[in-house]
């Protein structure tokens, strides 16, 4: 077991714990022997003094417990709707309390009987597939910080769909015991997986970088990651892909990730930063296990790039001329084989408009049915023709063109990629999610087409793209917690603006928005749907991308 | 900003007819009983906020046996009003 000395060790002991805790999950049919197993590893996930878990009785309308660390005498009862708990189970809500004495609901019952002092709280419900409520899981008094906070409450919810699981499966007669352990296992590794992304693209105000990143997993588990963190006019980046698959890959994925930018802050350059990564990494993974990495910063100011490689296939440069090239670096040993290893810090320059490509061998391995590979040479072709695109594009083609050359094969591997242009500022700024703010964006557009003076077709266009997309964004989804972020761009002689939501389930209004058959008669005509109907018409494209939580539209039209 | 006059049996309007002035504007134009001539000279701009409420209104009012006339449509207002099949439900001069 580690010990926890840095933030990176205590995450890396959550996962682990929270793996535990599946493996336990996995392994118990017996309802009271899982739920007591769970009780104890739950506490190890959040760093919580004590965990309970209470079962709800339908017919009483109670939530009862016999299961609570430290309890030595028998079930606590508590009605619906009494202390913390019970308005969990009455909202099926989260509740994240820093300290129970303020809190209205808390019920200081079980802290007089036994001596206990609570602090903080958290509590989670436990909903059956159906949406049932089938109980609460609370745990109390974090003890490495005064109080619960965002990623536990995650991790808690992912605890609690754990047990909701379990609980289910334990309360029916099943043979196929084994293949619900594996498919549980699989299930957690990808909540592990895509939980530690962060979204496809970066939230900044015109600085001059445009990036886009994706993933996507083979079946449900994978091995691959990508993280960048913009921060002091410098962008971190990194991606990698482990060895092998499963569990244990996601694992490591998960820890190499976190390991990397922990140590961010504390490196002075990339080679340091693979060094101290390789180190960790070494601890944990077996002889057979490895991860290849590519990381860098991208200073902004002058576009110094210092990146260093540890067995990573070689990025593309896509120079503004339109030429593209793989990346003259020094290849370096991949992570978790030599703890010793000294990595090479290389250094080069992106000139405005110049972009890097860096994918995974998901995307050059990727195989079509007569086992041809997609190869390295593919993804050169495929970049000379969109080198000059904005980020996502790239992305979109390499994805589209790996798509038609796999066709039906099934995907083997994860396929990663990322790409980052260094350039101009674009104008780009975020907005709080309310229609009055439409006055803002109308003065944003107004700004760009000062410095880039579009043809009035143009003009008109794009100003009524921009409101009825982001119209539409704060409308249908108007619980979003973030703001909607607008930028614009010239490419070429296109104009092109994205608009990004960066809390939002996928919905692609231009596919799966209503119809709209504009010749219908009076009676017959709706006003849903005209908006993006005026967007089609009016714009020469209009896409739509969404990952990790992040949605984003992307129009273009010829400037003049 | 979307200046809405109304007079006897007409309406002007004026400025940018979008998102952010489409609930003023709903009540002027639903608390229409006649029909009405909608002079949109000096209007910029239309959204599809804004084509709502001019098809609320039509619909509101073609129950009454009336209906909106739009004058002095011009334009990118033209090619909105086209792209949307407006043109076939409204009379345009």
């Amino acid at each position: 077991m580690l010990t926890a000395t840095t933030p990176a060790d205590r995450t890396a002991r959550a996962l682990f714990a929270l793996l535990d805790l599946s493996k336990a999950l996995g392994s118990q049919i017996d309802l009271d022997a899982l739920l007591r197993v769970t009780i104890e590893k739950a506490s190890a996930v959040v760093d919580a003094e004590r965990t309970s878990i209470f079962i709800f009785d339908p017919d009483r309308q109670v939530l009862r417990t016999g299961h609570a660390q430290g309890l030595s005498a028998g079930a606590i009862e508590v009605p619906l709707g009494v202390g913390i708990a019970g308005d969990v189970a009455r909202t099926l809500a989260v509740a994240n309390v820093a300290n129970a004495y303020e809190d209205q609901r808390f019920n200081s019952d079980f802290d007089r009987r036994t001596g206990f002092v609570t602090r903080s709280v958290l509590a989670a419900p436990i909903l059956a597939s159906s949406g049932q409520l089938l109980g609460v899981v609370q745990s109390l008094n974090k003890t490495t910080a005064p109080r619960f906070d965002e990623s536990d409450e995650s991790l808690m919810l992912a605890i609690a769909s754990h047990i909701s699981t379990a609980m289910e499966r334990a309360r029916l007669t099943q043979s196929n015991v084994e293949s619900e352990r594996l498919s549980e296992a699989l299930k957690l590794a990808s909540d592990i997986q895509m939980r530690m992304l962060p979204g496809s693209t970066i939230a900044h105000d015109n600085a001059p970088f445009d990036l886009y990143a994706s993933i996507r997993p083979a079946k449900m588990v994978g091995g691959d990651l990508y993280d960048f963190e913009l921060s002091n006019n410098r962008l971190y980046f990194c991606i990698g892909d482990v060895s092998g698959k499963g569990i244990g890959s996601a694992l490591i994925m998960a820890l190499t990730k976190t390991l990397f930018r922990a140590n961010v802050p504390y490196c002075d350059d990339a080679a340091r930063l693979t060094e101290a990564v390789n180190v960790r990494l070494c601890e944990e993974t077996g002889p057979t296990m490895f991860v290849t990495a590519f990381c860098g910063f991208l200073d902004l100011d002058d576009g110094t790039l210092r990146f260093c490689n540890a067995g990573h296939d070689r990025p593309f440069i896509l120079r503004a001329d339109g030429s593209v090239d793989l990346l003259h670096s020094r290849p370096g040993l991949a992570l978790g084989v030599m703890p010793k290893f000294t990595y090479p810090l290389q250094q080069m320059t992106l000139g405005q408009g110049d972009a890097l490509f860096l994918y995974t061998d998901g995307v050059t391995e990727a195989t079509d049915a007569a086992e041809e590979l997609f190869s390295v040479e593919r993804v050169r072709e495929t970049l000379l023709r969109c080198s000059r695109e904005d980020a996502a594009t790239v992305i979109a083609n390499v994805t589209a063109a790996v798509d038609r050359f796999v066709r039906n094969a099934p995907q083997a591997d994860d396929i990663t990629m990322m790409c980052l242009r260094y350039g101009a500022p674009a104008f780009s700024r975020a907005f709080p999610r309310r229609v009055e703010a439409l006055a803002d964006v109308t003065a944003l557009v107004e700004q760009f087409f000062q410095q880039h003076p579009p043809d009035a077709k143009t003009r008109y266009a794009v100003d009524l793209a921009i409101e009825e997309v982001f119209t539409n964004m704060v409308k249908y989804n108007a619980s979003g917690r973030t703001e909607v972020r607008v930028s614009l761009s010239v490419r070429d002689d296109d104009v092109v603006v994205t608009l990004t939501d960066f809390d939002a389930v996928r919905f692609d209004p231009i596919a799966e928005g209503p119809d709209v058959d504009i010749n219908r008669p009076l009676a017959d005509r709706k006003e849903g749907g005209l908006g993006i109907h005026l967007v089609k018409q009016m714009m020469d494209s209009i896409e739509y991308s969404h990952q990790n939580r992040t949605g984003t539209i992307t129009l273009r039209k010829r400037l003049h | 900003m979307l200046e809405i006059k109304v007079e006897d049996q007409a309406i002007s309007l004026s400025g940018r007819f979008d998102a952010a002035e489409a609930e003023r504007a709903r009540k002027v134009f639903l608390g229409l009983k006649d029909a009405t001539v909608v002079d949109l000279a000096r209007l910029d701009y239309i959204s599809s906020a804004g084509l709502g409420v001019l098809l609320a209104a039509q619909k509101h009012l073609s129950e009454r046996g009336k209906s909106l006339r739009l004058i002095n449509v011009s334009g990118h207002i033209r090619d909105v009003l086209h792209f949307s099949g407006f043109d076939q439900i409204f009379d345009i001069a």
